[in-house]
């Protein structure tokens, strides 16, 4: 079973993944709905796992962690990134929401920096988590430490790339276009028809052969 | 490297301009410097100056000019050194 909670604050996706009554964390963006929702449903969390390291998908990972007590999965630049205001993005967090929703927010957004995850990896990383096949691959473009996580080979989880209706954003600090053409682009163009999508923001879907 | 100097870089290197594109330069007066250059270019002067810039300090960066202004009475920063 997977669930979906969007943070409120940049509606970004965090989500849960569920089996035998344990569940993975995919970006802990929303602390408190995270803890709500697994208390309600009595799931006990044995991984949290990042996308990447941008501000929006990691808010309250230290929360989240201190709570469970639960290692963190994150490509080794994403480890390294998360640690530093400017390369998560934080400094920057208030405008970001300013330009994407026109608003400025009603509080200043928090300035912070992660600590280090417990398994970290270079390029790839799999694990078998309660009957279930994960690989990670890093993805670099959005940001360097970008990761493609497929569940079973019929589910991905992306990011901030393949946001439905949206192209893939290389511009931020640390993005490469560069990256994204000679690494992503195949790795996203190789994701099969009829894969379910499940990205940082936005609905989940169904791949088409002529979508990403 | 004098504030003017990092000043004027974190422009060059965001924006791809040169020295003489500088002056009378403004947002969205370029296509690089739209939203996104525009959240690099605030992010590299709190990196080179060691600020943090508010939110309507930054709203109000609206030009190369004005930029300097904001910097100097604002958060200090000596251009003339």
């Amino acid at each position: 079973m997977i669930e979906c909670i969007a943070s409120e604050r940049i509606e970004t996706n965090c989500y849960l993944i569920e089996e035998e009554g344990h569940a993975l964390i995919i970006d802990p963006s929303c602390g408190k709905f995270i803890i709500d929702k697994l208390t309600e449903k009595g799931w006990e969390p044995d991984y949290i796992i990042l996308t990447h390291e941008h501000y929006d998908h990691i808010w309250d990972l230290e929360e989240v962690r201190d709570h469970y007590g639960i290692p963190v999965i994150a490509s080794s630049l994403c480890s390294e990134r998360v640690q530093s205001i400017q390369t998560n993005l934080s400094s920057i967090g208030d405008i970001l929401i300013y330009f994407k929703t026109g608003e400025e927010p009603s509080e200043p957004g928090k300035r912070f920096t992660c600590r280090a995850a417990e398994i970290t990896f270079d390029e790839t990383y799999t694990m078998n988590w309660r009957g279930h096949d994960f690989e990670f691959q890093r993805i670099p473009g959005h940001s360097p430490g970008s990761v493609l996580i497929t569940m079973d080979q019929n589910s991905v989880f992306t990011g901030d790339y393949m946001i439905y209706g949206e192209p893939d954003m290389t511009r931020l600090k640390g993005g490469s276009k560069k990256d994204y053409d000679r690494i992503t682009l195949p790795v996203l163009d190789a994701i099969p028809a009829d894969f379910h999508v499940y990205p940082g923001h936005g609905p989940d879907y169904i791949k088409k052969n002529d979508t990403k | 490297m004098t504030n003017l100097e990092k000043y004027d870089n974190a422009f060059k290197l965001n924006f791809k301009v040169s020295d003489e594109d500088l002056p009378g330069l403004v947002y969205q007066g370029i296509f690089e410097w739209d939203s996104v250059g525009h959240m690099d270019l605030m992010a590299d002067f709190e990196a080179a100056y060691g600020i943090q810039m508010s939110t309507k300090d930054v709203l109000d960066f609206t030009s190369y000019e004005k930029g300097k202004k904001i910097l100097t009475e604002r958060y200090g920063v000596n251009f003339d050194e």
